[in-house]
């Protein structure tokens, strides 16, 4: 037999070394930990997670440097533009599967699809919460400069870093499940910006009745939240408001996967 | 073990596969043939939960593929090569689908030895060629130590070595135990893998057969070739025995109705010297042409004149 053929040993080839090799199974942990290896393993993730805690940083200097700023408006900066970044993170994750075919991989080893769904959607506001802390305490680390008489309280700032790393969660989930109903990475993109960044401005001076329109937008809402120092009647709507937004795009997500052919 | 049963899938108003039954048993290689859009990637798609049937059920060790609880250790499936994200490193990407069962990267490593990439494990899959990708899914398929190995057109874009080993693996994998089921369209390369051919056309089945059984069936009845200096004088002795000779060549004819060894007793005696007396082998694309011939989905029809004049005019 000519010698550069693979030869195949007598001993079972394909088999797993069962010395070393625990029972395979399926589980939600190794689902997770495959969606961060997902995120991790791609050199495009990796900038952009970096991108997100350097924007983060940088919303918080942007808000911290006008006159009436507060460490409260600094988070709120940090968190408008890490929830952008990270929303883009996530959609460009999800849709990338979808255009490079690599999706049905995905759901040819992890078939039951709502599970797998769930482990992308906890990858998502785990790597949300994580990203807009650094960019939150990186900003105001940052900010303490432009203040020297020291403007940080514990309190008002650790409410808001919390506030603002929950809102950056409920982005990067949103824009998953965006990225799973609409597939495509370019129509994806353009709605994350157009829903995080534009349409808050676009619709800010519309009024239905006695409301502005924009308080019922998710991207106005969630960081309405962390202004909020109070629990009161307001932080309820824009709970109750941000929630109906997950729960919507919950329910097109898990229609589109769990119906749909891959 | 996998069992479809009156397994159906519609888009729209087409159908795609229609009442498929077949099983694939351990210890076998099973070759799924058929032309372009005879339904075997989508019946393969539907084993695995890719598409979901719009009617029958197909089942791996009798439950559906979806509630396996480890299903890489149920079915290794090998779809489209392509189906990998072009940024991520080999070795990544078997570590992200080996990690949803479960499975630690002492596998991915055995693994990639055993499709020979080692060398390029941390290159960029994007940079692969065709048969890297079908070594790189083959490698995939086999991470969960499989019992059933589903494997769509893998040896296309390999080179002959890739093919060779892709026949021996099948056959190894068989060996052990295991339920194989191969496509390809390389016919000769499937008569010398599989032990059992599930020809598919328009969407069902048209012989679900063994592979020696299709190529005998074929086979014209089991002529034999017959090569000698004098065909008439032979003609004349068997001839009247009930064989019916067709002339190959000035010294060569093929006898249909006897055996070799009746040929050669009723030629013996006579002194007619025969120099060669073989089966008639058919090859699987003759023995596949004559079982599709009427159920090819997308045909290239001959270019005629009036074709070409119409276009002139």
């Amino acid at each position: 037999m000519n010698e550069h053929l693979p030869t195949l040993s007598s001993a079972p080839v394909a088999a797993r070394d069962t010395r070393t090799s625990t029972a395979a199974h399926q589980d939600f942990t190794g689902l997770m930990r495959s969606e961060w290896l997902k995120v991790a393993s791609l050199t495009s993730m990796r900038w952009l997670a970096l991108a997100a805690v350097g924007a983060g940083a940088l919303g918080a200097v942007a808000f911290a440097s006008s006159a009436e700023a507060s460490t409260t408006t600094a988070v709120l900066g940090s968190a408008t533009l890490s929830a952008l970044v990270i929303g883009l993170l996530t959609a460009l994750g999800t849709t990338s599967e979808y255009a490079t075919g690599s999706i049905r991989t995905t759901l040819a080893v992890a078939p039951r699809r709502g599970l797998a769904l769930l482990a992308k959607a906890a990858v998502s506001a785990l790597l949300g919460v994580v990203l807009s802390v650094l960019g939150s305490v990186a900003g105001l680390a940052a900010t303490s400069a432009m203040h020297p008489d020291g403007w940080i309280e514990a309190g008002t700032v650790v409410r808001a870093v919390v506030a603002a790393a929950i809102y950056v969660a409920v982005v990067a989930v949103f824009c998953l499940l965006l990225g799973t109903v609409l597939r495509g990475v370019a129509l994806t993109t353009a709605s994350v910006i157009a829903l995080v960044l534009l349409l808050p401005g676009m619709t800010g001076g519309v009024r239905v009745g006695d409301v502005f329109l924009s308080d019922y937008l998710l991207s106005e809402a969630g960081p309405g939240l962390v202004l909020q120092t109070s629990f009161g009647t307001d932080a309820w709507v824009q709970v109750a408001t941000v929630s109906v937004w997950m729960a919507l795009a919950s329910a097109a997500a898990a229609a589109r996967l769990g119906y749909s052919d891959a | 073990m996998i069992e479809a049963t009156r397994l159906s899938k519609r888009h729209g108003a087409k159908t795609v596969v229609d009442g498929v039954s077949f099983s694939v048993r351990p210890g076998t290689v099973t070759g799924f043939l058929g032309p372009n859009g005879a339904g075997k990637s989508t019946t393969m798609r539907m084993i695995v939960g890719l598409d979901r049937p719009t009617s029958g059920t197909v089942t791996v060790n009798g439950r559906r593929y979806v509630d396996s609880p480890a299903p890489m250790a149920e079915v290794g499936v090998l779809l489209d090569a392509g189906a990998v994200h072009p940024g991520r490193r080999a070795r990544d990407h078997l570590r992200v689908v080996a990690s949803t069962n479960g499975i630690g990267d002492r596998r991915v490593d055995e693994v990639l030895s055993l499709a020979g990439l080692e060398s390029v494990a941390r290159k960029k899959v994007g940079t692969f060629s065709l048969g890297m990708k079908q070594r790189l899914g083959i490698a995939t398929a086999l991470l969960g130590d499989p019992g059933t190995v589903v494997l769509d057109e893998p040896v296309n874009g390999l080179d002959p070595e890739g093919v060779i080993w892709v026949r021996q693996l099948c056959r190894q994998l068989a060996a052990e135990g295991r339920a194989v089921l191969l496509s390809s369209h390389l016919m000769g390369e499937m008569a010398q893998t599989a032990d059992r051919l599930v020809v598919l056309g328009r969407g069902r089945v048209i012989a679900d057969t063994p592979t020696a059984e299709l190529l005998a069936r074929a086979g014209g009845g089991g002529a034999v070739r017959v090569r000698t200096d004098r065909p008439e004088d032979l003609s004349a002795l068997v001839a009247p025995l009930g064989a019916t000779l067709v002339p190959v060549s000035a010294d060569t004819v093929e006898v249909a109705g006897l055996t070799a060894e009746q040929i050669a007793q009723a030629a013996g005696p006579a002194g007619v010297l025969l120099y060669e007396l073989a089966p008639v082998q058919v090859s699987l694309e003759a023995a596949f042409f004559h079982l599709t011939g009427d159920s090819v989905e997308y045909r290239a029809d001959a270019i005629t004149d009036t074709d070409s004049s119409k276009a002139t005019r």
